[in-house]
């Protein structure tokens, strides 16, 4: 793993971000926001005998919450949905491929929103 | 020694020792002025004029005194450019304006305004005027009678002092005339059970032990400027911010913000890139900006762009680091592209 934040995957998610949409009649949405960047994002997801069939995510931020939402929608697709929450600042940095010593303290709210955000939407529903 | 900081303090401003009222930064500075005078001569037929480039520490004290007051708070347009609309502030400023606050530099755009302007306009309209020097006393020569201004507030860690130190100059017969804005020991003469006589200037302005390791670093940071002169600090960061400003604008997809003549910083958009990454991607080449709104919403409203990133100047900085500023912005355009 680099040192540097921006490498090709986070931009190539950033650019041309996976999920993006919204569902109309989502089993589930929930929406958040990170005042700091100004990031803010709505999930909706359909549920399909517990496992999560779609799940899209609309709104405005910045590289690394918009790669972070892109990367997580994708990896908790088709799975269950006991799989989308509990996931740790490690798993979401991995996935990213990010260094935890790359990254100010301040970003860490923009890395995390998408997780925050299906963690919330699952929750709301259970 | 703590008494001594306030004369070299006031020296460095051209002001009297009991001119200075030592704060914990320029927003409480902003706080005492707002409480302390706007609360107690302001009422609902009054006007507050502030310019639409202030800092939050400007704006939310005001909108407390107006709100408390039942004054009416304006503010005057800035133009395409970023300068001050001089047009407009006249246009604004009439016999019911009782209160004009606007900053010297501003430190989002790096637009000097013209302080001494401002002031007699708002004196002969009977006004009283409060200037926000944080960008500007520790970047350029600052003397309160040259500006004629009735209060001015600013921060020592802007200017090589450490954090937790401010101060507001007032014009000695307004601090005179005005209630304490903080209360307790030290700002006292004697106290009974139901009464307190004040203490004199400054002290009556400064409740509780006062932050004494403080002022004796913003003392040694005045002493060190007026041995580099701020004359010298002014040329340097203003040559740079202007390089800064004129590389910047010339590159392709980037987009920056206020006048060229300016003050030693610019701010500036990558498109494609939110102002916080730009941020992160310059730290990573080891410079340092702030990405954001600066403290600025309604400035930031104004431009239509809800975060910029800036750099910038101080008398340590090189046309060196220009340089790498603009290779680094460079290749944030491609990356983001």
């Amino acid at each position: 793993m680099s040192r540097q934040l921006y490498e090709e995957k986070i931009l190539e998610h950033y650019q041309e971000p996976h999920n993006e949409g919204t569902i109309d009649d989502a089993d589930m949405d929930a929406h958040v926001e990170n005042p700091h960047c100004g990031d803010a994002f709505t999930f909706t997801a359909a549920l399909d005998d517990g496992i999560i069939s779609d799940i899209r995510f609309e709104g405005e931020g910045c590289a690394l919450s918009i790669a972070s939402a892109s990367m997580l929608t994708e990896r908790v697709e088709e799975r269950p949905v006991e799989d989308a929450i509990d996931v740790g600042q490690e798993d979401i940095l991995d996935m990213m491929g990010i260094q935890k010593d790359a990254v100010a303290p301040v970003r860490m709210k923009c890395i995390l929103l998408a997780r925050d955000g299906i963690e919330a939407m699952v929750n709301k529903d259970a | 020694l703590y008494d001594d900081a306030h004369a070299r303090v006031g020296d460095f401003i051209g002001a009297d020792w009991d001119e200075v009222v030592f704060t914990k930064n320029a927003t409480e500075a902003l706080n005492l002025a707002a409480f302390s005078y706007a609360l107690d001569t302001l009422s609902a037929d009054d006007e507050i004029l502030l310019t639409g480039m202030e800092h939050h520490s400007m704006i939310v004290p005001m909108q407390y005194a107006a709100e408390k007051t039942g004054s009416t708070l304006r503010y005057a347009d800035i133009n395409d450019d970023g300068t001050l609309d001089m047009d407009d502030v006249h246009a604004k400023l009439s016999d019911r304006t009782g209160l004009v606050g606007c900053t010297h530099v501003s430190n989002v755009l790096g637009t000097v305004n013209p302080v001494r302007d401002l002031a007699d306009a708002a004196h002969e309209h009977g006004a009283k005027i409060v200037v926000d020097g944080a960008q500007s006393v520790p970047h350029l020569p600052v003397d309160v009678n040259e500006l004629d201004a009735d209060f001015l507030a600013f921060s020592g860690h802007k200017m090589l002092g450490p954090t937790g130190t401010g101060v507001l100059y007032g014009k000695k017969q307004l601090l005179a005339n005005m209630e304490p804005f903080l209360r307790g020991g030290d700002m006292i003469t004697r106290v009974t059970e139901h009464d307190a006589e004040w203490n004199d200037l400054p002290w009556k302005f400064e409740a509780g032990t006062p932050n004494v390791a403080g002022a004796v670093g913003l003392a040694a940071a005045v002493d060190y400027l007026e041995e580099v002169g701020m004359g010298a600090v002014n040329r340097h960061t203003r040559t740079l911010g202007t390089e800064a400003y004129r590389r910047l604008r010339g590159i392709d997809g980037v987009t920056v913000y206020g006048p060229e003549e300016r003050s030693g910083l610019v701010s500036f958009t990558v498109d494609g890139a939110h102002p916080h990454d730009v941020s992160s991607f310059l730290n990573e080449r080891g410079i340092a900006v702030r990405g954001g709104h600066h403290c600025a919403q309604p400035l930031a409203d104004t431009l239509g762009v809800p975060a910029t990133a800036r750099a910038s100047f101080y008398l340590y900085n090189t046309m060196d680091e220009v340089d790498r500023l603009e290779g680094a912005v460079k290749e944030a355009v491609e990356v983001f592209s």
